[in-house]
Formats: structure tokens, C-alpha cells, sequence
């Protein structure tokens, strides 16, 4: 569904329209919103970035470079290595300049990075902030976007390739599309003929309670799906568990 | 990035006034207030950490002040070794003489030794020109932030739940109820991920 489809749902149903009700921007920033608490709850949104790290550069504000990051998921390190290859007999290739071999191509080699907390790399070694290495091992991320990296790289031509979850785009124009997968979009309406009755509260606020409740409902099952995908690709951050009902009280006269 | 004037546009509107001059029963500064109060609650539950390397090392001096919105130290690191945390009764069980004990290179911290706003090095170092940076809890007092644009969704429906409940003929507990159980609810998932539990 494209904005201008849930937008046009979104009045019609709420059937309100015109200079005394809700206006298409009114509606229009309740379907962004719900968009974003979707996207917060489930993580469905995915993005990867390869950015290349600045020699001796430990600490980073991811916000400040991903204005969309939410958490990360996955890290992997790029480092441009030549020369690299080795022959079935363990002899570097390309090591005798004197048979005009070609030099051999610039080689980008992967290895994962393991997320870890600060405690650990402090019981690893107090002075790890001055460790150096061409390849990163380990990442971890502390509030909204404070991110760290050990060790860091030395010099240019590490990379680090971060997937992590976003804030989707949002939604501006008519044709815009809703980055949450299409069996969702239908619970933005729920979310906007929820939320659209805060201006006025009453009995009409009382019946959206239900919509909320349906919207919760696809964020959990959705937050299902992403988790057991976050899981098969051994993402490391899974989903928040949604708590939205309280834990059930055992029922009275039952020995527990 | 998050901001207040954008929050308070669209908390015009769940008012039902086109802009600050349209605001029957709230002014615009206890509006503004609402949505501090909210943001410095985000702040206390630690989703906001800064980290600092803003001052040296001076030679024989223990005591060094935090930076002024510092909530409470998750780190400190003096040229990039990191010091443990400890408090006065740790360093007093290890040293009856610790308040004059020095070293080339502090191996610790308290910040229990002098108020809330300053932080001990343990041995006092005997050397200066150490870089001295804090990891702390940020209290969050400017009106723009980095942050991701749903705690932006927590500080209006936050400050709409203040701003119904006022007592005046603006007044709906319907609505504080469902604005509170909204904030709650996007406080409780940000707090799960960007909270300082996993430190």
C-alpha cells in the first residue's frame, strides 16, 4: 500500500474528514509514527553499510554517520590485503620478482567481528583502548549509539561492514511504501484510527483500544518472524521481547 | 536527531491549537517543561552515554571534576588504560594511607571520595599529561539531541499524559491514560535495547 492508499483508508474510516476533523497531514504523521513503533519493536527494518575506519579511531557516534541506526546486528571486517595467496606448499606466491610474475590483485579478506561488553574487554586487558591491528575482532555498542571497536586499525584499508536494524524512511510522499513487509501495512491504519483520537479523547478514544491491541498483535507476530530469522543468521541482537501483558497471577486455592 | 520544536508542533495539535498562541490551558514553556521532564527520565534510565576526553592528567592532583550533565560513570580511562572502579572502602581496606599514596599511573577510581561531581584517581599520578576520559550517563538538557526518531514519539505522548492531566477545563484522563501506557510502552523497548545493563 502506497501512503496515498493508507491515508485515504484512514480518513474514510475514521470518517472525519474535512476542515472539522483530521487532516491528510494529521493522518499522514500517525501512519509515520506507527510506522517507526513498528520498526522499534520488531527490527524488520535491515540496512548494511561498509564504512572504512579511521586509523586509531576506538569510540564512534554511530547516529552521528547513521542517522537511521537502531542497534546493530552483525559486524564483519574488511581489510585489504595483496599478496596474500599461498601455493599448495605453504611458499608465498609472487615472491620472486625475477620470474616477471604479474602482482597479484588486492584482496579484500572477511572475518566476522564478536560483539562483547566493555567489562570484558577490560578483563582481557585494562590498556585495550591502545591495542592495533589491521583486523577488528570485536565491536559493542553502548547506549542509543556509542560504539567501539577492538582493536582498532593502525592505518588506512580496514573496513568495517555493520548490518544493522534502521528507522525506516519516512513516509512522505503519495507513492511513498511502507518499508515493513506489505501483510503489515493494514495495522498503520490500525495505529493511525488509534492514535488519531488523542486530539479528542471520549467514547471514540475508548473504541480505538481494540485497533492498538490488533496493531500490538502484528508487531508480535512480525517480531516472531524477525527474531527466528535474527536467529538462523546468528544476528547478534534479537528482537525485544514484547511484555505487554502482565504475568499471569496463579489462580486462588491453587497450591503453587 | 531529535528536537523539542518539532515535538511541540505535533503536541499542538493533540491540543487542538494550531500553534503556542492557540494554547487555551498551557503555556509554551510548561509544554517545553513536559517534555524535559520526559527526556531527562530517558536520560536516567542511562540510554544517553557520551564519552569524554576532556581534561589531563595534572601531576600530584587526585581530584578531577566530572563533566557538568554527568548522571553517573560507567568509565574512566587515563590515556587509554582503563582504571577499576572502586570505592573509598576499597581503597581504604587496601591502603590505610591511600589519600597520599602516589604512582606513575593511577590504577583506580572513586567517585564517592568528594561529592557527586568529582572523580578520584587512585594512586594520585605522580606524572601529568594523561588524557582523562570519562564514559558517563548523560543527562540530556539541550532541546535538540542525537537520538533515533521514535524517543521523539515518546516525548510527545509523554507530555501529552502531563498536559491532560493538568487540572483545568483542558483536562481528559481518558487520554493521559492511553499517552502514559504509549510512553511506557516505547520507554520500556528503548530502555531494553540502548539501556546501560549490558555495560
Amino acid at each position: 500500500m502506497t501512503l496515498l492508499d493508507l491515508r485515504t483508508t484512514v480518513l474514510t474510516r475514521a470518517n472525519e474528514s474535512g476542515a472539522a476533523g483530521y487532516t491528510s497531514d494529521q493522518a499522514d504523521a500517525v501512519l509515520n509514527e506507527g510506522l517507526r513503533l513498528f520498526a522499534l519493536m520488531t527490527l524488520c527494518v535491515e540496512r548494511t553499510i561498509v564504512t572504512r575506519l579511521q586509523p586509531d579511531a576506538v569510540w564512534r557516534q554511530l547516529l552521528t554517520l547513521l542517522p537511521d541506526f537502531l542497534v546493530p546486528l552483525r559486524v564483519r571486517c574488511h581489510v585489504l590485503q595483496s599478496g596474500a595467496a599461498v601455493s599448495e606448499w605453504d611458499v608465498p606466491l609472487w615472491d620472486q620478482a625475477e620470474f616477471d610474475e604479474l602482482s597479484p590483485a588486492p584482496q579484500t579478506v572477511m572475518t566476522p567481528v564478536r560483539p562483547c561488553r566493555l567489562t570484558d574487554l577490560d578483563a582481557l586487558s585494562l590498556a585495550w583502548e591502545t591495542d592495533r591491528n589491521a583486523t577488528v575482532k570485536r565491536y559493542g555498542c553502548l547506549g542509543v549509539d556509542l560504539f567501539w571497536i577492538h582493536p582498532a586499525p593502525s592505518a588506512a584499508g580496514t573496513s568495517l561492514e555493520l548490518v544493522y536494524a534502521a528507522m525506516p524512511t519516512a513516509l512522505a510522499n503519495a507513492s511513498d511504501v511502507p518499508e515493513i513487509p506489505a501483510s503489515y501495512h493494514a495495522g498503520l491504519v490500525d495505529y493511525a484510527l488509534s492514535a488519531l483520537p488523542l486530539k479528542f479523547g471520549g467514547a471514540e478514544l475508548g473504541d480505538s483500544a481494540a485497533l492498538f491491541a490488533r496493531f500490538l498483535e502484528g508487531a508480535k507476530t512480525c517480531g516472531e518472524m524477525v527474531r527466528t530469522r535474527a536467529r538462523a543468521l546468528q544476528y547478534d541482537r534479537t528482537p525485544f521481547e514484547l511484555r505487554l501483558r502482565p504475568r499471569k497471577e496463579p489462580a486462588k486455592g491453587k497450591k503453587q | 536527531m531529535i528536537s523539542f520544536s518539532s515535538a511541540l508542533t505535533r503536541l499542538y495539535g493533540l491540543l487542538n491549537a494550531g500553534s503556542a498562541l492557540d494554547l487555551m490551558f498551557w503555556t509554551d514553556a510548561e509544554l517545553s517543561g513536559y517534555l524535559g521532564d520526559a527526556l531527562q527520565r530517558l536520560s536516567r534510565a542511562g540510554l544517553f552515554i557520551e564519552r569524554a576526553e576532556y581534561t589531563s592528567t595534572v601531576a600530584n592532583e587526585g581530584n578531577y571534576a566530572l563533566p557538568a550533565n554527568t548522571l553517573g560513570v560507567v568509565r574512566v580511562s587515563v590515556s587509554g588504560s582503563a582504571l577499576r572502579a572502586s570505592g573509598v572502602q576499597d581503597l581504604e581496606a587496601l591502603s590505610l594511607t591511600w589519600v597520599t599514596d602516589t604512582a606513575a599511573a593511577p590504577q583506580r577510581f572513586a567517585v564517592d571520595v568528594n561529592g557527586l561531581n568529582t572523580v578520584r584517581l587512585y594512586p594520585t599520578p605522580t606524572a601529568g599529561g594523561g588524557s582523562l576520559a570519562v564514559m558517563y550517563r548523560s543527562n540530556v538538557a539541550a532541546t535538540t539531541h542525537r537520538a533515533a526518531a521514535c524517543i521523539e514519539d515518546y516525548l510527545l505522548y509523554a507530555a501529552l499524559g502531563e498536559a491532560r492531566a493538568k487540572r483545568s477545563d483542558g483536562a481528559m484522563p481518558d487520554v493521559v491514560n492511553v499517552a502514559r501506557e504509549r510512553a511506557a510502552l516505547i520507554a520500556s523497548v528503548c530502555t531494553e535495547y540502548w539501556g546501560t545493563g549490558n555495560v
